[in-house]
Order: C-alpha cells, then sequence, then structure tokens
C-alpha cells in the first residue's frame, strides 16, 4: 500500500504531531512497507458461515452517585500545570 | 544469603522466621542496583524512601501480620502510578510528571507492605520490543550486554534477571511483558485482559493492555498475580476473578502446538531445536501433546498492528502540552499542540500515532480497522473450538533470541517479533512465558549464552492450569 509523502503531511496534521520536513521521506517509506503487510488482515476468513457472537463485550454503566467533594484533587493537579495564572490553565491564544 | 537463588517464596520465610530483617533485604537490593545500573541501565529511578517503606515493613512483621509480598523488595515499570513519585512512561513529555493518584495495582501491593524500589525502564509508553525506543537509553540485557533486554518492560525482566529487584511488575499490550522475560530467562505471566485492573497504568491499547509480573519462578508470578488481581470499580473493564479452580488435576492435561505456524519463514533453528526439546519434555512430564490448526492464527500480527495504534492514536490524544507535561512554547494554541506532541513524542510513538491515524481515516475504516476488528472475532472463535479439544496451547515465547542492540534498522522487522505473543492479547487469553534455555550466538563469548523461552496460553481465567503447568515445567 503506498503512501504519499502529502499523505503523511495531511496524517501529521490531523494528529496535530510536527514533523520535521526531513523525516517525511522515512516515514513515508516505513508505513508503506507497515500497510503493505496489514493488508494480509484482509484474507481472514472463518470457515463457518455461523457468526460469532462474543459474549464478553457489554457496555458497563453506573448511577452518577456518590460525587467526589470538589477540591478534593484540585492541587496535586495544578501543581502538574505548565503554564498558569493562579489556579487557571494558561494557554495562547486560540485564533 | 544468596541473593542469586532468592525467590519471593523463599525471601518470605527468611523474613517471617526473623533470619533476615526487610532492610537487610532492601538494602542488599539497593548495593546490587548501585553495583550494576550504570552497566545495565535497568532503572531510571531509585525512589529514596526505599528503607523507609522496609521499616514500615519490619513492623507489619513483628506484629504477626505479614502478607505473602510484605517486605519484598520489587521493580515498577515506568508507566505505572504511584501518587506523588515521578513516572515518564519513559518519554520525554512526561519527563518530570509526578503521578497525581496510585494505580490499583501498586495500591494492593503497597497494603500488603511491598517495597518499591524504584521505576524501571521501558519502550516509551510500552511501544515497542527491545527498550531502544525509551528516551532515556536502552537497558542491556543482563546474560549478555551486547543485546537487548527486550521490551517494552525490558527494565522489569532485566532487574529480576539481574537480582536489582525480586520481582516486578510489567505491561502487556501485545508481549511487553513475556518477550523481555524469554530474552532475559525469567517467567513473565501475561493475565486475563480484565483480571488486573488498568487504573493507573498509562494507556496505549485500551483494548489489549494487562498489568502482568515478572518473577524468578512460577511461584512468584503467582503470589503477585494473586495480589493484584481482581474487580475495580475505577476500572470498567475489570473481572471478578472466580473463586473455583478451572483445574482438573484428575484428568490429563492436554496441550496443543500449532506446528503449522513453526513453519513459516523467520523462526530461528535454535528456536525450533530449543522448542523440539521443551515439548519433549512436557511429553516426559506425563502431559498430552496435540498437533492443532489455528487457520488464521498467522493473521493475528496484522490485525494486532492494525488495532493497537489505532488505540494508541486515541489515547495518546491526551498529551497536548496543556495539562501536564512537557509544553513546547509556540505563537497560538494550535502551534504548541504540535511542537509539544513533535519533540515530546519519540519517533516510533509518532510512527504509531500516524499509523493508527491512517486506519481510521474515514476512507481506510472499513479496508483495515473494521476488518481488523472482525478478523479479531475470527480469532476469538478459533481459540474458543480450539479449546474445546486441548487444555493450552503451547508455542515458542519468540521467534528469534534477544537481538544485538542496533541490529534491527526497520519497524516492520521489530513487529514481527511479536508474533507468537499478541494473539492472547487479541483474544484477552492469559499467557505465560517460562525460561527454556539457552542458545550460544556464533562469533560471540561461547560462555555467555542467550535465554530462550515457551509460551503457553489457556481459556480465559484459568491462570490456574498456566500456573500448575509452569511448576511442573521448571520443576518447582
Amino acid at each position: 500500500m503506498a503512501i504519499s509523502n502529502e499523505e503523511i503531511k495531511k496524517l501529521a496534521s490531523l494528529a496535530r504531531i510536527h514533523i520535521e520536513e526531513s523525516e517525511i521521506e522515512d516515514l513515508r517509506s516505513d508505513m508503506s512497507a507497515i500497510l503493505g503487510y496489514l493488508n494480509q488482515v484482509k484474507s481472514a476468513t472463518l470457515d463457518t458461515e455461523e457468526e460469532f457472537e462474543e459474549k464478553t463485550l457489554r457496555n458497563v454503566m453506573r448511577e452518577d452517585v456518590e460525587p467526589i467533594e470538589s477540591g478534593t484533587y484540585s492541587a496535586e493537579l495544578i501543581s502538574e500545570f505548565p503554564n498558569k495564572s493562579g489556579d487557571y490553565l494558561k494557554v495562547k491564544k486560540i485564533l | 544469603m544468596e541473593i542469586e537463588k532468592l525467590t519471593i517464596k523463599e525471601a518470605r520465610k527468611l523474613l517471617d522466621s526473623k533470619q533476615l530483617s526487610a532492610q537487610e533485604l532492601s538494602e542488599n537490593y539497593l548495593k546490587n542496583i548501585e553495583a550494576k545500573n550504570k552497566d545495565l541501565n535497568v532503572y531510571l529511578e531509585v525512589y529514596d524512601d526505599v528503607l523507609q517503606q522496609a521499616e514500615k515493613a519490619q513492623k507489619i512483621i513483628n506484629d504477626g501480620k505479614s502478607k505473602d509480598l510484605t517486605g519484598i523488595p520489587l521493580a515498577i515499570k515506568d508507566n505505572i502510578l504511584i501518587k506523588g513519585k515521578r513516572v515518564s512512561g519513559a518519554s520525554k513529555i512526561l519527563e518530570n510528571y509526578k503521578a497525581t493518584y496510585t494505580a490499583t495495582a501498586t495500591q494492593k501491593l503497597i497494603d500488603q507492605g511491598a517495597v518499591f524500589l524504584g521505576r524501571v525502564n521501558m519502550d516509551e509508553f510500552a511501544m515497542g520490543g527491545s527498550t531502544e525506543n525509551s528516551a532515556f537509553g536502552v537497558t542491556k540485557n543482563p546474560c549478555n550486554p551486547a543485546h537487548v533486554a527486550g521490551g517494552s518492560s525490558g527494565g522489569s525482566a532485566a532487574a529480576v534477571s539481574a537480582q536489582m529487584a525480586l520481582g516486578a511488575l510489567g505491561s502487556d499490550t501485545g508481549g511487553s511483558v513475556r518477550e523481555p522475560a524469554s530474552f532475559c530467562g525469567v517467567v513473565g505471566l501475561k493475565p486475563t485482559y480484565g483480571s488486573v485492573s488498568r487504573y493507573g497504568l498509562m494507556a496505549m491499547g485500551s483494548s489489549l493492555d494487562i498489568i502482568g509480573p515478572i518473577t524468578k519462578t512460577v511461584s512468584d508470578a503467582e503470589i503477585i498475580f494473586n495480589a493484584i488481581k481482581g474487580k475495580d470499580v475505577f476500572d470498567s473493564t475489570s473481572i471478578t476473578f472466580p473463586t473455583s479452580s478451572a483445574l482438573k488435576k484428575e484428568e490429563k492435561i492436554t496441550i496443543g502446538v500449532p506446528y503449522h505456524i513453526l513453519e513459516q519463514e523467520g523462526i530461528s533453528e535454535d528456536v525450533r531445536k530449543n522448542f523440539d526439546e521443551s515439548v519433549a519434555k512436557i511429553k516426559d512430564l506425563g502431559f498430552e501433546i496435540k498437533d492443532i490448526k489455528l487457520p488464521n492464527i498467522d493473521k493475528s500480527l496484522a490485525i494486532y498492528y492494525i488495532i493497537m495504534p489505532a488505540e494508541v492514536s486515541s489515547n495518546m490524544a491526551r498529551f497536548d502540552g496543556i495539562r501536564y507535561g512537557f509544553s513546547a512554547d509556540g505563537a497560538d494554541l494550535l502551534d504548541v499542540y504540535e511542537k509539544s506532541k513533535g519533540q515530546g513524542f519519540g519517533k516510533e510513538v509518532r510512527r504509531r500515532i500516524l499509523l493508527g491515524t491512517y486506519v481510521l481515516s474515514s476512507g481506510y475504516y472499513d479496508t483495515y480497522y473494521g476488518k481488523a476488528m472482525s478478523a479479531r472475532k475470527i480469532i476469538s472463535k478459533e481459540f474458543a473450538e480450539a479449546f474445546k479439544n486441548v487444555d493450552a496451547i503451547l508455542t515458542p515465547t519468540t521467534p528469534s533470541p534477544a537481538w544485538k542492540i542496533g541490529e534491527k534498522t526497520s519497524p516492520l522487522e521489530s513487529y514481527l517479533i511479536d508474533i507468537f505473543t499478541v494473539t492472547a492479547n487479541i483474544v484477552g487469553a492469559p499467557a505465560i512465558s517460562l525460561p527454556s534455555g539457552f542458545v550460544k550466538i556464533d562469533g560471540e563469548d561461547q560462555s555467555v549464552g542467550l535465554p530462550l523461552g515457551i509460551q503457553f496460553m489457556s481459556p480465559h481465567m484459568s491462570e490456574d492450569l498456566l500456573f500448575y503447568i509452569g511448576k511442573k515445567f521448571l520443576g518447582e
């Protein structure tokens, strides 16, 4: 499965990752090789027609009860902010 | 005390009979770490409160309230959290991060009074099979330092193998406990998916991840597993483990060997020879060996390398340079995101994020992710069918022994090492790697061999069967 340099750039932008221009060619060739290998997934077939029901997968829900008191974990979490102003996260301008 | 021969079980006897204090035991390991860590690069950090932890443990012992792991010095993989201690996932993006809560598995060990010596090296965010992807240098194989220790839990396996801890916690997404255990000549257990809570384990592939023990013996792996397993309100995928045993001791245990997958390319002759010898030994121990067919198992690796990066791309999105961890300066918010991720993540992590983004993108979703999800069901069905006829499935743990540091140059080449291990993660079944011998490497010092391992897989929640077979195999 060939992948183009343009596609690599597009993926990087979708994933919000800065990629150096010099890395693109290596990434392209590595990913093309990997995707080529992954194509064999298409040939997986079941010998019987019957559908296999996975019984173990289900959604786990619970009531929204016993809320933790506001502020319990705040100090530790805030101390990990790379940039802050008082107790607020500080970020660069959005637009 | 002969530290080489010491096991968790043995240390328990020495501690409880007061022949050894918890402080003395920990000091011995600290000395060993001090002596060896510079060369092997196993520990990223040795905690400064080890002796205080040991003192606490000694009090529990003195009060006659010791449990299996009270005072036992353990190493912890750098992706499992202890509140207030640094934990980096061996990544630059979390280099100075301090955990804001404690993982359930570690909390259970702390509750028993286990002693954590420090955090050990791994591939960045557990992505790799050699620790060569760690942002803090490769961990060398204690059996032969020119070779890798394996990964991603390479530090955990090396710590146990080099007498730098009595046991260790690792995590296994596609073989990350079993492969390094096999490379370093120790025991590694990947438990049933959900049997150990993932709360406080940095997420990589959430439908595949599990915490597991690395130890010298099967009995020790069983001790740690029993301490950390159990349902947890903080992990909705965790399960209640049955108290009744899956083991039918009165019946002869049948072990299936899918010989057809040993015929494919890339399996070293040494591994095959050692495997055949191991099979002969297992027969001698009274087990029945049966040749079985798993027609789609050869697609496991492709399925894994679609599902795992897909989940990685989603899990890694949380590292954005805003709420915690490394933050790069940028012109605007988007620039901060892109530069923080670009500079904070290593090459393999970025590659897997891009790969995951690709297989989940609208144009290719059906071709890759959709197809992999249905193939995952097919493999699960195949396993369920196989376990109607056999009690366990046996393969080598890896297709070759530990490679030389720097030898593998393409990512695909390193992915192929996971060929036998990924299946257990795909189906969620438990699997154990046992040391099965050594191989001499051509052109290298013939007195030093590299360890090899064999892997048993069994149905969900039948760890006790793996422990039973494992103890027989290792003569415990």
